[in-house]
């Protein structure tokens, strides 16, 4: 499902990690298909293997992209990569959230997460040609 | 030079070739995981079981002009390792490893200024980023001691990669810490 994204002839270059334009592209097409990814899927989708280092840089990337959508006035899009084992995006999507107060892991996390993915699946549905 | 003499001073370092990893992978899981980890403090065997690296995942850091696993060896055996990642502003410290019965002896400060001694003079690079489980209180502290600052960053535990072990626990995740090096 995700080798439509990958680099199929370059070696993983590094860059892609801080992509943002390209990780948007990414998310942008995961919402206009009503899914999420994981985070070893969008590494994969980078070219890379899932490692530490590499998971820190891309969830860094992953707050930028959310800033420049929100000065888009466009809806989030980071909480479209989640765990694999749950569905729900890692603790540093939670922290310092100002419009969610609860548990970061269960049935209130499940439908919060649930509402914002609704949002970014409606907007970029709404979008395709 | 350490400020006062250790075991650690009579360490040779170099570099890993492909040769060295099964002994690389027998050091950091003797360090961080089953029973032999308890000896040391470094231990993980309280959080996670299972492998906490193998040669494949290690491969790739060989290949990678911008990575390298450092040695760290006496006369008689390979005594402790670590990584070391370039990233566009920063490099990367990983697998921080010392022999669980050699440790409390100098040999982790030692490993970590040679890290960022390559970071910093081989990369030419201004910090130095890691990442650390988020229990591990005492290691975070025993890092804050070596001048690295929590950034307020966090990174989820990849529990869906059994390569990594197998977590005892739900809430595992990691922070990133982060030291400047000019």
């Amino acid at each position: 499902m995700i080798d439509e994204y990958a680099l199929d002839d370059d070696p993983p270059d590094k860059r892609a990690l801080y992509d943002v334009p390209r990780i948007t592209a990414i998310l942008h097409a995961v919402a206009a298909e009503g899914r999420w990814i994981s985070y070893s899927e969008m590494l994969m989708a980078l070219g890379f293997q899932f490692t530490r280092p590499k998971m820190r840089v891309l969830c860094k990337t992953l707050d930028h992209v959310d800033a420049l959508a929100a000065t888009r006035g466009e809806p989030e899009l980071a909480v479209l990569v989640v765990r694999e084992s749950d569905g729900l995006p890692g603790q540093g999507w939670w922290t310092g959230r100002r419009d969610y107060a609860g548990l970061w892991t269960g049935p209130e996390a499940r439908a919060f997460v649930d509402a914002v993915q609704a949002r970014a699946f409606a907007y970029w549905k709404s979008k395709q040609p | 030079m350490l400020p006062d003499a250790t075991a650690a001073d009579a360490i040779t370092v170099r570099e890993a070739v492909e040769g060295d990893l099964p002994a690389v992978v027998a050091l950091v899981q003797s360090a961080y995981r089953g029973d032999a980890s308890t000896a040391g403090w470094t231990t993980e065997a309280h959080l996670l079981d299972g492998q906490r690296t193998d040669v494949g995942m290690l491969l790739p850091m060989l290949a990678d002009p911008n990575q390298a696993i450092l040695l760290f060896e006496d006369a008689d055996q390979l005594r402790a390792c670590v990584s070391v990642e370039r990233f566009e502003d920063h490099g990367y410290i990983g697998m921080v490893t010392v022999q669980p019965t050699g440790q409390s002896q100098g040999m982790g400060r030692r490993i970590l200024e040679t890290a960022e001694a390559h970071i910093r003079d081989e990369w030419g690079l201004p910090a130095a980023q890691m990442t650390v489980i988020a229990q591990r209180s005492e290691l975070i502290a025993w890092y804050e001691r070596r001048g690295y600052q929590l950034t307020g960053g966090t990174v989820p535990f990849p529990y869906d990669e059994a390569r990594f072990g197998n977590p005892k626990r739900a809430d595992l995740f990691l922070v990133v810490m982060e030291k400047g090096l000019s």
